[in-house]
């Protein structure tokens, strides 16, 4: 089993924290969540992207950190991710996300 | 152009993790609860639970950080280069220790060693009263995309 843990700095506050969980070569799990730092240092999350229990969906989250959101989606690896929030960014919050 | 850091993780960074866990959420058991209450809306605890989960089944771990952002190029001045490389090299047992070790006042160390471990380039443990720096980064590659 292989557990990788990526975070990469899009913006001074804003990245992306990926996790992806392999087995014999296999993506097994996997997690990215596109995060904003907010006031007092802490990380909100505004969009995520997994496969918990085998569903690929995306999550979409308020300023606040609370999910306001849910959509099923195809399976997005981090390249995907990494591509779709260096062209969208912060608009990604009002987009259908499922249809990217 | 990026920065991609290849952070060193020894077994004892991983059962600090674990220890850290214990101490925040009781037993993978109760954070599993926490997390299917929460309907899994918290990336925090599935980050947790996932992490702690596999490597507590003894999961080889990689942990990278990737910086796109320019800005981080302001961060890396010859001062904070010169903190990282004595890290990479030494382990010194709190912040003011380093300061004497590299000659320079506890402040300014200070506050380079916040700035570098803003984007990851260090980890700052506490320790009782004190806070122990020490380098995270075993590779640091920068690479210039087409």
């Amino acid at each position: 089993m292989r557990l990788t843990r990526q975070r990469t700095w899009i913006h001074r506050n804003e990245m992306v924290e990926s996790i992806v969980l392999e087995d014999g070569g296999k993506i097994k799990f996997y997690s990215h969540t596109y995060m904003g730092r907010a006031r007092g240092n802490a990380w909100m999350p505004f969009v995520k992207w997994d496969n918990w229990d085998r569903q690929p969906h995306v999550d979409k989250f308020d300023g606040s950190g609370v999910m306001v959101g849910q959509e099923a989606c195809n399976e997005k690896s981090l390249e995907d991710v990494l591509k779709l929030v260096q062209i969208f960014r912060k608009n990604l919050l009002s987009m259908e996300l499922s249809k990217l | 152009m990026k920065i991609r850091i290849t952070k060193r993780r020894k077994s004892a960074d991983i059962e600090g993790l674990m220890a850290a866990w214990e101490k925040k959420y009781g037993s993978q058991v109760s954070l599993h609860q926490k997390l299917l209450i929460s309907k899994c809306t918290s990336p925090e605890l599935m980050t947790d639970y996932v992490l702690w989960n596999s490597l507590s089944q003894g999961a080889e771990f990689q942990d990278i950080i990737v910086v796109k952002d320019p800005d981080i190029f302001e961060v890396l001045t010859p001062k904070r280069m010169e903190i990282l490389e004595h890290l990479m090299g030494n382990e010194p047992a709190s912040i003011r220790s380093l300061a004497g070790a590299i000659h320079r006042n506890y402040k300014n160390t200070y506050d380079d060693l916040t700035a570098l471990a803003r984007y990851g380039l260090i980890d700052i443990v506490p320790r009782g009263r004190s806070s122990r720096p020490s380098a995270a980064a075993s590779k640091i590659e920068i690479t210039f995309d087409p």
